[in-house]
C-alpha cells in the first residue's frame, strides 16, 4: 500500500494495512457547503492514557490549539463511549438509569457507527470524546464537538420517543434520522476527514 | 373580598424584568458543566410551564429555589440574549421566571437543540460548586 499521510497524533497501526479502504469521508450533500479542516499543521498533539480503562487500544489524544485554551480530548475508538454508556446503566449520580430500549439502542449505535467509520477511512479514524448522558425519563443523550461544529445522538427512551441526530456549525442546523450510516458520516463531518 | 376584611394571601408583587436583568439557571448535572447546552434542554415537567430560572437571588439562594436535591453549579445569562431569540422571560414569583417558547425536543427537536445551543453561548457559569439539601 502506498504510504500516505497520517492523522497528527497518529501512533501506530490498529489493523492490518490490507483491511483498509480508500477514504470516502463526507456524507452525501455536504461536500459543497463544509470544508474539511486544513490547520493541522497549526496544532499540537499530546498522547494520555485513560486510567480507566486498561485496553492497550483506548488511548485518548489531546489537541491543543495554540491559539486558543481550548482542549478536546479524542479517543480512537467507541471504547470510552461505551464504557460511559455502560456507567449509565450501571447507576451514576446525578443521571436518571437508562431504559434497556435506550441502552441497548445506544450501545449498538456507537459500536457500529465507530467501526463503520474505522472500515472505510485509510487510516483509524479519530473521533473526539463524547458527552454521554440522559434525559429525565431514561433516553440517552451524546454529543460530540469540535470547534463550532457539534453532533448530538438523541436516542429515547422507548420506541414512542424521538431518535434523532441533530448537527450545527456556523452556517447550517438540521435534525437527521438516527441510524448508523447517518451516525458515521456526521462523526466523519464532525471530524473533517 | 368584602371591605374591611384582611386578605391573608394577597398576590405577591413580581417586578417586570429588563434586558439587563441576570437569570440563573440550575446546572442539576456535572456534565452540564462540560457542555452547557444540556442546561437549556426543557425536562419533561417544563414542557408546559417553560424553563425555570432564577432572578434577584444568590446562586445558594437559586438552588433553594430550584428543589433540587443536588445540584453542581448556577449558570447566568442576561435577559436581553433570551428575548433576542424570540423567547419570552415571565416572572411567576419574586425570584423565579420561566423562559417560555422553547420546543419541546419531541416536538420540534432541530429548534430546541439549536436554541439550546444558542442560550448556552450567552450563558455564563458564575457557580461550580456541589450543593446538597
Amino acid at each position: 500500500m502506498a504510504s500516505q499521510p497520517l492523522p497528527l497524533g497518529y501512533y501506530g497501526e490498529s489493523e492490518p494495512a490490507e483491511n483498509r479502504r480508500p477514504s470516502r469521508s463526507y456524507p452525501r450533500g455536504q461536500h459543497s457547503m463544509e470544508q474539511p479542516s486544513t490547520s493541522t499543521t497549526s496544532v499540537m498533539t499530546k498522547r494520555i492514557s485513560s486510567p480507566s480503562l486498561f485496553e492497550p487500544q483506548s488511548i485518548f489524544e489531546v489537541m491543543i490549539s495554540p491559539q486558543s485554551n481550548v482542549v478536546t480530548s479524542y479517543a480512537r475508538n467507541s471504547s470510552a463511549v461505551v464504557a460511559e454508556i455502560d456507567g449509565l446503566i450501571a447507576g451514576r449520580e446525578d443521571e436518571t438509569k437508562p431504559s434497556e430500549y435506550a441502552y441497548g439502542k445506544a450501545r449498538s449505535l456507537v459500536e457500529a457507527a465507530y467501526g463503520h467509520i474505522k472500515l472505510r477511512e485509510s487510516v483509524p479514524e479519530i473521533v473526539p470524546e463524547a458527552l454521554v448522558t440522559t434525559d429525565d425519563v431514561g433516553g440517552i443523550r451524546l454529543a460530540w464537538r469540535v470547534g463550532p461544529k457539534q453532533v448530538r445522538a438523541n436516542v429515547g427512551a422507548d420506541a414512542n420517543l424521538r431518535s434523532y441526530i441533530y448537527f450545527e456549525s456556523d452556517t447550517q442546523h438540521a435534525v437527521e434520522q438516527l441510524d448508523v450510516r447517518h451516525l458515521a458520516g456526521r462523526l466523519a463531518w464532525l471530524t473533517g476527514r | 373580598m368584602a371591605d374591611g376584611e384582611v386578605d391573608n394571601n394577597p398576590p405577591i408583587a413580581v417586578r417586570q424584568l429588563t434586558a439587563v436583568d441576570l437569570l440563573l439557571r440550575v446546572l442539576a448535572k456535572p456534565k452540564w458543566l462540560a457542555d452547557l447546552h444540556e442546561a437549556f434542554i426543557l425536562r419533561s415537567n417544563e414542557t408546559t410551564t417553560g424553563l425555570s430560572v432564577c432572578f434577584d437571588c444568590t446562586p445558594a439562594e437559586a438552588v433553594a429555589i430550584s428543589g433540587l436535591n443536588r445540584s453542581h453549579g448556577v449558570a447566568t445569562l442576561p435577559v436581553g440574549s433570551v428575548t433576542a431569540l424570540e423567547l419570552t422571560v415571565v416572572p411567576d414569583e419574586p425570584h423565579h421566571a420561566n423562559i417560555q417558547g422553547l420546543p419541546d425536543k419531541e416536538l420540534d427537536p432541530d429548534r430546541a437543540e439549536w436554541l439550546a445551543s444558542r442560550l448556552a453561548e450567552a450563558a455564563l457559569i458564575v457557580d461550580r460548586t456541589k450543593r446538597e439539601q
